[in-house]
Formats: C-alpha cells, sequence, structure tokens
C-alpha cells in the first residue's frame, strides 16, 4: 500500500488515531492523518473521544504484587540456580524448608545414631554396661547429630561463631563415632579401613607413650583425626578467622565424648587415663586442623581468585 | 504503600544491560542476571495476569509456574526474540490454558465479583461498569488491549505474543476501542 499516493479517509481514519494514540503511528501515516484532520471537524472530535478514552485507563488502580509472593519466587528460582551450580545437586535437592527444617536433621541424627549402635552392639557386654547407661549415652549422640545437622543445613546462609563452632564439632563428632564403630563391629575389613595409617601410628604412640595396648592408642588417634578433618574442612570453607571457631568445636568433642571413651576404657581396664589422651589428641588434631584448614583455604583464594 | 522488595545489584553491571544481554548471562546460571529480570518483569507479569484473570489466587500460581518455566526453558531462548514478547507468550499461553480449563463444562466459574483487577475508572459514565465493557470484548481483544495499554508492548511484541501480525493487531485494538465507546454511549 503506498500511503504517500493514497489519501486519508473518514473511513480509514480511526485506524490511524488508534496507532496515533497507542504510538504506533509511521511518519508517512502521521503526514496523511494531519491533512485529513486539518480539513475534518468530525475526525478531530473522534480524536479526543479515543484520547479520552484512552487516558481514562489511567484512573484504573495499580496492581500491586504480594509480598510474600514476590519473594517466595525469587527464592524458588535462585534455589534452582543454586542446584544448578552444586557440584552435589543431589545434597542441595534436599528440602530445607517449612517441617523438613526439622524433620531432616532429626531423621539424619535417628540414622546416624542407628548405624553407630548397629556397629556397636556386637561388642556391649551388658554385664558392665548398664542398659540405662547405653540408652543415656545413644540418646546424647541422637540428639546431638540431629542438631548438628540441623546447623550444618541451615547454617549455610548464616555465619556466626556459635554456628560454625557447633557445626564443626557435629562433623568431627559424626567422623568420630562412625570411626569408633567400624572399629567395635569387629569385622576384619572394616576394622583394617578404620584403622589404615592410624594404626601404625597408634602402635608408634603406644610404643612412646606406653598407655594401653594399641587399640586404645587408636582411640586417641582417631579422636585426633576426626578433630583434623572436622576442623579442616571448616578451615577451608570459611574465612580464616572463622575457622578459628573450629577450634572451640573441635576440643568441645573431648567433653562430650568422655562418656564413650570412658566406656571402653573402663571395659578394658584402662580408666581415667585414656580421657586424658583423648583429648590430648582431639586438641592437637584441631589445633593442626585449623592451621591447615585455613592455609589451604588462603591457597585457595590466591589460586581462584584473579588478581585485581 | 505497596510491599518492599529485596532489589540486588541495583546500580551494578546488571542494570545497565538489555533484557537479551541478561538473558544469556542468566542461561549460564547468574544469579544477579536473573535478580535484574525478576526486578524488572515481576511485578509487570502479575499486573498482567490480574488483568486477564483477576483472581488471586490463579494469578500466584500461574505467576510462580510462568517464573519456573522461563527459568527450565531459558536454554531454549534465542536473542533474535525480543525477551519482552517472550516472557509475555510464556505468561499468555499460561492464561489461554487456564481460561481453557475454566471454560470447560462443569469447572465451576469463581465469582467474577471476587476479581479486584478492574475498577470504574473516572471519565466514564457512573452507570457503566468498566469491567463490563471490558468484558464484552472478545478473549483477543481484550488480550491486546491490556498488553497495549497497561503492559506497554508494541504492536511487533504483541503479535509475537499472540500468534498474530501486526496489521491484525491494529484491528484488534481499534475493533476493542470502538466497542468501549460503544458501550459508553449505550449507557
Amino acid at each position: 500500500m503506498n500511503l504517500e499516493k493514497k489519501k486519508t479517509t473518514c473511513e480509514d481514519s480511526e485506524s490511524l488515531l488508534v496507532k496515533k494514540i497507542t504510538g504506533e503511528l509511521l511518519p508517512e501515516e502521521k503526514q496523511s492523518l494531519e491533512s485529513h484532520l486539518a480539513q475534518c471537524a468530525l475526525c478531530v472530535a473522534k480524536e479526543r473521544e479515543l484520547t479520552r478514552e484512552w487516558q481514562s485507563f489511567d484512573s484504573l488502580p495499580a496492581l500491586e504484587i504480594p509480598a510474600e509472593l514476590y519473594e517466595k519466587t525469587r527464592e524458588t528460582i535462585l534455589g534452582h540456580l543454586k542446584r544448578e551450580r552444586s557440584p552435589l545437586p543431589l545434597a542441595e535437592s534436599i528440602p530445607r524448608g517449612g517441617v523438613w527444617s526439622l524433620l531432616g536433621p532429626l531423621a539424619a541424627g535417628v540414622a546416624i545414631t542407628g548405624v553407630s549402635y548397629a556397629l556397636i552392639r556386637n561388642s556391649i557386654d551388658l554385664k558392665i554396661h548398664q542398659q540405662h547407661i547405653l540408652i543415656a549415652l545413644f540418646s546424647l549422640w541422637g540428639i546431638l547429630f540431629a542438631g548438628g545437622f540441623w546447623l550444618i543445613l541451615e547454617g549455610n546462609r548464616k555465619k556466626s561463631l556459635l554456628l560454625d563452632a557447633v557445626a564443626s564439632f557435629s562433623i568431627s563428632i559424626t567422623l568420630l563415632t562412625l570411626l569408633i564403630s567400624s572399629l567395635a563391629s569387629g569385622v576384619d575389613a572394616l576394622r583394617w579401613f578404620a584403622m589404615s595409617a592410624a594404626y601404625e601410628v597408634a602402635v608408634a604412640s603406644n610404643y612412646f607413650f606406653g598407655i594401653g595396648n594399641t587399640f586404645v592408642a587408636g582411640w586417641g588417634i582417631h579422636a585426633c583425626l576426626a578433630s583434623f578433618i572436622g576442623a579442616f574442612i571448616f578451615g577451608v570453607r570459611r574465612r580464616p578467622a572463622f575457622s578459628q571457631n573450629a577450634l572451640l568445636g573441635s576440643f568441645l568433642i573431648t567433653v562430650l565424648l568422655s562418656p564413650a571413651i570412658y566406656l571402653h576404657g573402663s571395659s578394658h581396664d584402662h580408666g581415667y587415663g585414656i580421657l586424658a589422651f583423648g583429648a590430648l589428641g582431639t586438641f592437637v588434631g584441631a589445633f593442626i586442623g585449623v592451621g591447615m584448614g585455613s592455609m589451604g583455604s588462603f591457597i585457595l583464594r590466591r589460586i581462584l581468585t584473579p588478581a585485581t | 504503600m505497596g510491599p518492599q522488595f529485596r532489589i540486588s545489584n541495583r546500580g551494578g553491571l546488571a542494570s545497565s544491560l538489555s533484557d537479551e544481554e541478561l538473558m544469556k548471562r542468566y542461561q549460564s546460571g547468574d544469579e544477579a542476571s536473573f535478580e535484574e529480570i525478576y526486578s524488572r518483569y515481576g511485578k509487570k507479569i502479575y499486573g498482567f495476569l490480574m488483568r486477564r484473570l483477576g483472581q488471586p489466587d490463579d494469578c500466584a500460581e500461574l505467576f510462580q509456574e510462568t517464573f519456573l518455566r522461563l527459568h527450565k526453558g531459558r536454554s531454549l531462548y534465542r536473542p533474535e526474540m525480543p525477551f519482552k514478547a517472550w516472557v509475555y507468550t510464556i505468561a499468555n499461553n499460561l492464561i489461554r490454558d487456564r481460561l481453557r480449563i475454566k471454560a470447560r463444562p462443569g469447572v465451576s466459574q469463581a465469582s467474577e465479583e471476587d476479581g479486584n483487577s478492574i475498577e470504574i475508572p473516572n471519565g466514564f459514565h457512573q452507570m457503566l461498569s468498566f469491567k463490563e465493557a471490558l468484558a464484552k470484548l472478545t478473549d483477543d481483544q481484550r488480550e491486546a488491549i491490556i498488553l497495549s495499554r497497561f503492559q506497554g508492548l508494541r504492536y511487533e511484541e504483541i503479535g509475537r505474543v499472540m500468534g498474530r501480525s501486526t496489521e491484525a493487531v491494529n484491528q484488534l485494538i481499534q475493533r476493542a476501542m470502538h466497542h468501549l465507546r460503544e458501550c459508553i454511549n449505550e449507557s
């Protein structure tokens, strides 16, 4: 259609007028329409009417999105993005909102306690270890694990001294308990796996410290290793200042593991001496772990962060 | 006063990029680009849904679904298509599906009065409910006029959203305006 050659008539002016008020009028159409309006009072009146009609829409109320819906949708998409980027997308897909924030850690805590008990039960002598003591001990573990998992899962978004301390403690105690449970299960393969290099070190420490047999020395070594691993993980993951909290958390293991260490020590007639050894191992392990974790964190940042 | 929203990266790099550039970054998983796109279109898409459906519950559901589909289908987006048209197409398809389901016999219709999307505007005859006038339009006319007047889309963009030509969009809006004017005059 050649608009320059075609004159605008009253019939087709309405289409152009609508285009004009919606801001869609082409330059050549504008010229043609203006020529027509200059000589047609009827179409000028129509333009006024259309403009008024169009402007009337302005008085409609603005529709505000509910803040809760806006935030919820935003969080959902950001959660998807986070899972996509995660090296462990399955771990990121664990539901953490609402009732799951309570049930998830509780289930994990009960599961770890159950696994520990299943592994350790064959070596429990009920004549020595009273049932009520065992119930109290495993209940304590269950609560500690559940609390630890809750802090690990929920604490991802927050950074505080308390969260770091308890989370590092939780990691350490979980590792330690699993290692001890493996040892106590009496399965040779597991025992070998759990001890591995630690067993060799235990032999050496027994030789130097002369405390109990190599198996007992292994307890101290594992306390040391578990604290080291827990502190190392947090040393790498967090800033050095935060990794200091891991020292505190790992050191707490000594206090909270005391019943378990004592139970085993008393059954092998080692008394309280093993407590001191476990405490020393835990403290040394945590100390080395924090140092190496912080160093690892520093080196990683230097490698991964481009120079500015 | 409207609700307060958390908007990130204000004044940052993302806010200076075009929609299409942001989508490219979002495709590779950039959070800041998603946040910028969301802050640009979140409220607009909700407004569009409310004006078309009028039911807050439906709108909330379709609002979330729109952005989930945008997220899951972002790898399919090609920068040749204007982003604005693409996101409105997603929302519009969802609206059409929902209206189709509601139009089936046996599906209960929510009361028109429940909707709070359209009020009688000043300048219209007192006896005329603007909602009623809009209701007299065909669905396509209503869709076109909402996209043009409230969402600020160009005819070409509306054409992409509706799967129509630019000229067809012009005619739809023209007829919609004509019908609205007739309703006002009749009342």
